[in-house]
């Protein structure tokens, strides 16, 4: 069980860290979506050298249930946490609210409202030209004079997409 | 022979867990091609329902033998069992939200990607793209995708929540805290 809450407690540190050196070294709208993984890979290591170290034997009643060892259970958490914090973190950084949590939100707070107040909250630029400015800065997407076009890694990307759509069968998009 | 019982007590709820993800992997791969798009926010979670009712009572009889958790007693059984099912869900939800959120039904990006790639090298300029794909025609989408999910209802005229989501309330207020997180000065 401790081994469990030093994963969590490690990944606390881990993001904590990350926001206050994302913070102080941003200047602008820099996300450092390298350095993420940096530190949720070593945020892991430490968390398995922690895991390693810590005191097993010698313990009876409640405390030998809450110093059961479970390394590899503990560890498969801090990896599925880490890997939902980076997509949270990825939407939050570059303002991709989800449109329909955005509607959702807005639903609530306002009790009702319609098509056209909704629509009202989003715009063009916001969905589709900053996603497609993202695309281009991810390397997926090219632009020569106003025509976009696909680069090979987002060619690449777009047929493994579409290979697994295939397989599990799925229509929609978007 | 019981092997030594701390390690592989932790590696039973591993493996228990990744068994029940592959009955939800399995079943989703041959439930999903019939299933509505637009009832995305509804099927992941019946299916998440389903596949771990199947898994627990496959867990007794079966994976309880094969993966030898059948030589504990049954306290630890129980909290393989518990760890498992709470390792499954984790699972799940990172591989819902990665490959229907982040790839395939919600994805803007992607979307844009496609139609991109689909154009070929002639290549296609912003104005093309807004004539098919828009705040009207990704709006209209998401409206329709809660109403037959039936978390909103109402018409143009009026929409009201009709029934609270929880995956939307989190993914709404996750992506403003971790807004407001990274965006603040410390200094």
């Amino acid at each position: 069980m401790l081994d469990i809450f030093v994963s969590i407690t490690i990944f606390l540190l881990v993001a904590g860290a990350h926001i206050l050196i994302h913070n102080a070294a941003a200047s602008g709208r820099i996300y450092l979506p390298r350095s993420i993984f940096l530190f949720f890979i070593s945020g892991g290591l430490l968390n398995w050298m922690v895991l390693n170290t810590l005191p097993r034997l010698g313990h009876s009643g409640w405390a030998a249930l809450l110093m059961y060892p479970l390394p590899l259970t503990a560890t498969v958490i801090y990896v599925v946490i880490s890997v939902i914090y980076i997509l949270y973190s990825g939407s939050a950084v570059y303002g991709d609210y989800s449109p329909s949590a955005k509607i959702y939100l807005y639903l609530v707070k306002r009790g009702r409202a319609t098509e056209k107040e909704l629509k009202k909250l989003f715009s063009d630029t916001e969905l589709v030209t900053n996603r497609i400015n993202d695309l281009i800065h991810m390397g997926f997407v090219g632009r020569k004079s106003d025509a976009y076009f696909v680069s090979t890694k987002g060619k690449f990307l777009y047929i493994l997409i579409e290979i697994y759509r295939r397989i599990i069968g799925w229509r929609s998009s978007g | 022979m019981i092997p030594d019982m701390y390690l592989s007590l932790d590696m039973l709820i591993v493996l228990n867990a990744l068994a029940f993800s592959s009955i939800f992997y399995v079943i989703h791969l041959v439930i999903v091609r019939f299933l509505p798009p637009e009832k995305i926010y509804i099927w992941p979670i019946m299916l998440y329902v389903a596949s771990s009712v199947i898994s627990i009572l496959i867990y007794f009889p079966f994976f309880r033998y094969i993966t030898i958790a059948a030589y504990y007693p049954l306290f630890a059984q129980l909290i393989i069992l518990i760890g498992a099912l709470i390792l499954y869900t984790l699972i799940i939800g990172v591989y819902v939200l990665v490959v229907f959120g982040a790839l395939l039904e919600s994805a803007i990006r992607i979307r844009l990607l496609a139609v991109i790639a689909n154009a070929g090298y002639k290549g296609i300029t912003a104005a093309q793209i807004l004539k098919t794909y828009n705040t009207d025609t990704i709006i209209r989408k998401r409206i329709n995708r809660m109403l037959v999910s039936g978390i909103i209802a109402g018409s143009d005229k009026s929409y009201m929540i009709k029934k609270n989501s929880l995956p939307l309330y989190f993914n709404g207020y996750a992506v403003i805290i971790l807004n407001r997180l990274y965006h603040k000065s410390w200094t």
